[in-house]
């Protein structure tokens, strides 16, 4: 009897238990949730917070892939609050379904949200449980997170896939900028590093915007969490060469045989890397870049594969590399004084103690630091021709 | 849990010891058997009063027909042929011609019998009454002599019986075709043609009080541990019942946690399967009139053991056991796993999946859960059906159960597609380990429930209970998940991967203990070289 009484109190205790503890992983089907795909974060003219979702309607999804789609396969929906929570929650005064972010993979950030700082937007998404950290990041140039949210695309069923699809282009170009929203996290609470964030900008105007008239190739410039100001392509490319970013990129240089005209060089891998030394007391910025090349394509049609040709080639493309690369941590020193390539951190971490010293005024320090860049280039092969085919 | 119910099944064990089931049996203590033949003859005719099917003949021989003779068997049971020519007319017509009447009395009368009249291949002198008559029950003819304590059993038995066929349960693409049949005799003797050795034991034994079946315990000699040998023979001696007309009877008295849903008993319908079973060291335990032979102990790993896999190449042999290990899993786990994706991890779906899926459900009225528990017991129903269903009708129960599976539960807007993708993989599934087949769908409805309350946490938690159970399980003392834990290097080569046969060197230890090889070393292989 003792035994049949303890069995019925530990039935009892797990069944409250389970009574109880379940609030956290509610038992919610999926008809009940609303797929967020893409959020923007904007700030109103009159201070308040705007939260703009974009919601896929999955019927219509799937509904399109048998023919024409009938309508719109997303919904973009636009609340405001004093909070991003507080936002996010309006929602439901006109959303049926509960909005449901672990597929949320794109934060597109209005470009006057992102000049007051962008942590507060960051710190909803670190600190729910639903988002993912791994989502991309884009500010909106020129213009708010909603109208971005609201372009369709033709190309894809829904708008955000097609700016992720951009993002993921960067490995073909350097000149695209992809972070996600850890690395954003991360840069922030590195000691000296200012987050450096890729730009989406409308190029066309049209009235009912789309996808295809924006582009992803400069790059915003953000002083701790506030955006002070832009890089332009090749500046850009020139940051993905100093952070290590890069795997693809095209230099066209002046054919040595023929001035007028041109050989693109198609780097096909590179390796940045940045260090730090101390001269006298004075801080040197290292910046070293080595690099390998191929010959993409030739206009004329001169014997290049000599080997002389290819180190004047690799001169040349090297030189036109360290144009970017100087031209980068130039704008970054003189005009926007923020650190965005982490020399900050190499300093932490291997001059502490003079770290500690330069750490209240390290923008001064850093803008003023000489740099010394080196590029080195090696041009391996030239496709799968050797000369090229004659033309009688 | 386990424990609770046992000893609540104790208790009306204990409340039920007083009512013997012996009640209605026939009562007959052992005695001798009466010398008057009269006494003898009244006897019988009260034993078997209202029995068509007894027959008692009464013969009287010698000179002046002074000693009565009586011949009893039961009609149909024995083979026609040895009682009328062997036995019958030997008494009654050969007796005369060969003159041997004259010489016959009371006192010559049992040798006479014995060395020049009763031509059967089985003669046996028996002075037990008790015995005479459960002889006769089973098919022999008793001879009984006036005037002696003593009677002459011939081995008559004969009936019609079922031939040799392949069994329907356990086909095979390469492998022996013959099959157990429901005659004990035949059983032992197919056994006895695949292992040609005196060490086979063949133990009979009778079991259940009304029935009285032959129950027959096979084992190797000098392989098959004695001590669950012993095990075996007590638990069997232990076996209080008034009937056994199938193994399955005999099954859940031996088993060792009757409660389990995990078969600890093995069965198999191939003398092959049994023989490979026995070498193995295991114990099989024929029962009469059921071609299912048992098989103990039963291990875990069994149960994606088939025949065919050493009669295969190894390396196909391997890939069908990995397939039975996934197909277990799959169908025990696919419907929770289902149901706690869609309930709780919507976030672990790939975004365009998850996009098909929800598309799917849009507009269902039930919940995952639901909609998963009405599938798994649908489809139950159908598998019962097709099972029970007279063999004409058969077809249109597939139709059916295709149309109301498939396509219009959709169209009805009951079930979404991804479900009935699942309920089939499941369905398809359950049926490549059929010894699991009992098992399978209880496990797969258990886990469902915690996986709807607690999404993937419910569905380990209660895969661990079951971990936990399987762990705790033993087979005759022999722990269940053998050779995984404890493990059993040697027996590895024998789990999921199939070693080449050469290479298991060792048999199960487990079972028999340390001193257990089996096999060689493989010779290298010489070729004859041709000398010009």
């Amino acid at each position: 009897m003792i035994k049949l009484k303890k069995i019925s109190v530990l039935l009892l205790m797990i069944i409250f238990n389970i009574a109880i503890f379940t609030a956290c992983w509610d038992n919610k089907d999926l008809t009940e949730k609303a797929f967020v795909t893409a959020v923007g974060v904007d700030k109103t003219d009159e201070g308040k917070i705007q939260l703009t979702l974009q919601i896929v309607k999955p019927t219509v999804v799937k509904a399109g892939e048998q023919g024409a789609p009938q309508e719109e396969a997303f919904w973009v929906f636009t609340t405001t609050g004093d909070t991003i929570f507080e936002a996010a929650k309006n929602q439901l005064t006109t959303v049926n379904r509960k909005p449901f972010y672990n597929h949320a993979d794109l934060m597109v950030l209005g470009e006057k949200f992102a000049r007051s700082g962008i942590m507060e937007a960051l710190d909803f998404w670190e600190r729910n449980h639903e988002p993912r950290l791994g989502a991309d990041i884009i500010v909106a140039k020129g213009t708010t997170a909603e109208e971005i949210l609201k372009a369709k695309s033709d190309l894809e069923k829904i708008p955000s896939m097609h700016i992720k699809s951009i993002l993921e282009n960067n490995k073909a170009l350097a000149k695209i900028k992809k972070i996600t929203i850890i690395d954003v996290l991360k840069q922030l609470i590195q000691p000296g590093l200012s987050p450096a964030i890729g730009a989406i900008e409308v190029v066309k105007k049209e009235k009912v915007q789309k996808i295809e008239n924006m582009k992803i190739e400069s790059t915003a410039v953000f002083k701790m969490d506030k955006l002070i100001g832009w890089l332009n392509a090749t500046q850009t490319r020139g940051l993905l060469f100093i952070q290590n970013e890069v795997k693809n990129a095209v230099y066209s240089i002046d054919n040595p045989l023929d001035e007028s005209k041109k050989i693109s060089i198609e780097i096909s891998s590179s390796k940045g890397k940045i260090d730090v030394k101390t001269v006298d007391g004075k801080l040197v910025l290292l910046i070293e870049i080595k690099a390998i090349g191929n010959i993409a394509d030739q206009q004329g049609n001169g014997d290049l594969t000599k080997k002389e040709i290819f180190k004047k080639l690799s001169k040349e493309t090297e030189k036109a590399m360290k144009k970017d690369i100087e031209d980068v941590v130039n704008i970054a020193q003189k005009k926007y004084k923020s650190d965005i390539f982490g020399f900050g951190e190499v300093v932490y971490k291997k001059h502490l103690d003079y770290w500690k010293q330069v750490k209240d005024d390290w923008s001064d320090v850093f803008s003023n630091a000489p740099v010394e860049i080196k590029v080195e280039v090696k041009i391996r092969g030239t496709g799968i021709v050797g000369k090229p085919s004659k033309v009688r | 849990m386990l424990r609770y119910f046992s000893r609540l099944l104790n208790y009306f064990v204990l409340k039920a010891k007083n009512d013997s089931v012996l009640d209605s049996k026939y009562y007959l203590e052992t005695e001798k058997i009466p010398r008057s033949i009269d006494a003898v003859k009244e006897k019988l005719k009260r034993i078997f009063s209202d029995s068509g099917d007894f027959v008692l003949r009464e013969i009287a021989l010698g000179e002046n027909s002074e000693v009565k003779i009586l011949v009893a068997f039961i009609d149909g049971i024995t083979n026609k042929q040895t009682v009328n020519i062997n036995i019958l007319k030997a008494l009654m017509v050969e007796s005369r011609i060969s003159n041997l009447n004259r010489v016959v009395n009371k006192e010559t009368i049992v040798d006479i019998l014995k060395d020049n009249l009763l031509s059967v291949g089985d003669l046996k002198i028996i002075s037990d009454f008790k015995h005479t008559v459960d002889d006769i029950l089973a098919g022999d003819t008793i001879i009984y002599i006036d005037g002696q304590d003593v009677a002459f059993k011939a081995d008559t038995k004969g009936w019609e019986s079922r031939g040799v066929e392949e069994p329907d349960t356990e086909a095979v693409v390469r492998g022996p075709r013959e099959g157990f049949t429901e005659t004990l005799r035949t059983n032992t003797a197919l056994l006895r043609r695949k292992i040609r050795n005196p060490n086979l034991k063949f133990e009979m034994i009778k079991l259940g009080e009304q029935t009285n079946t032959d129950v027959c315990i096979c084992y190797i000699k000098g392989i098959a541990n004695p001590d669950i040998i012993e095990t075996v023979k007590r638990r069997l001696e232990n076996i209080k019942i008034d009937a056994i007309l199938e193994s399955g009877y005999i099954e859940e008295f031996i088993e060792d946690e009757p409660f389990s849903i995990f078969p600890t008993v093995g069965n198999s319908e191939k003398p092959d399967v049994v023989a490979a079973k026995l070498l193995e060291g295991r114990i099989a335990i024929l029962c009469d009139g059921t071609p299912f032979a048992l098989t103990v102990p039963y291990l875990l790993i069994e149960t994606i053991q088939a025949s065919e896999d050493y009669y295969s190449r190894p390396y196909f042999a391997s890939i069908a056991r990995f397939a039975r290990v996934l197909a277990f899993l799959g169908s025990v786990i696919l419907p929770s796993f289902y149901v706690a994706l869609i309930s709780f991890h919507a976030d672990v779906i790939p975004f365009k999946l998850l996009l098909s899926v929800s598309a799917s459900r849009e507009g269902l009225p039930t919940s995952a859960f639901t909609e998963a528990l009405l599938m798994v017991l649908s489809f139950e129903l159908l598998r019962e059906a097709g099972v029970r269903m007279p063999r004409p009708i058969g077809q249109a129960v597939s139709i059916v159960g295709a149309l109301v599976l498939g396509e219009a539960a959709v169209k009805a807007g009951l079930v979404s597609n991804l479900m009935i993708m699942v309920t089939a993989l499941t369905a398809i599934s359950s049926f490549v380990v059929p010894p699991m087949g009992g098992t399978i769908p209880i496990l797969r409805v258990l886990f469902l429930i915690p996986a709807n309350i607690l999404g993937f946490m419910g569905l380990f938690l209660s895969i661990f209970v079951v971990l936990i159970h399987l762990c705790s399980l033993r087979s005759f003392g022999v722990p269940y998940t053998s050779p995984f834990a404890p493990l059993d290097g040697m027996g590895l080569k024998d789990s999921i991967v199939r070693f080449p046969i050469w290479s298991m060197f060792t048999r199960p230890k487990a079972i028999i203990g340390n001193k257990n090889r089996r096999a060689k070393y493989r010779m290298k292989i010489n070729y004859i070289k041709k000398e010009d």
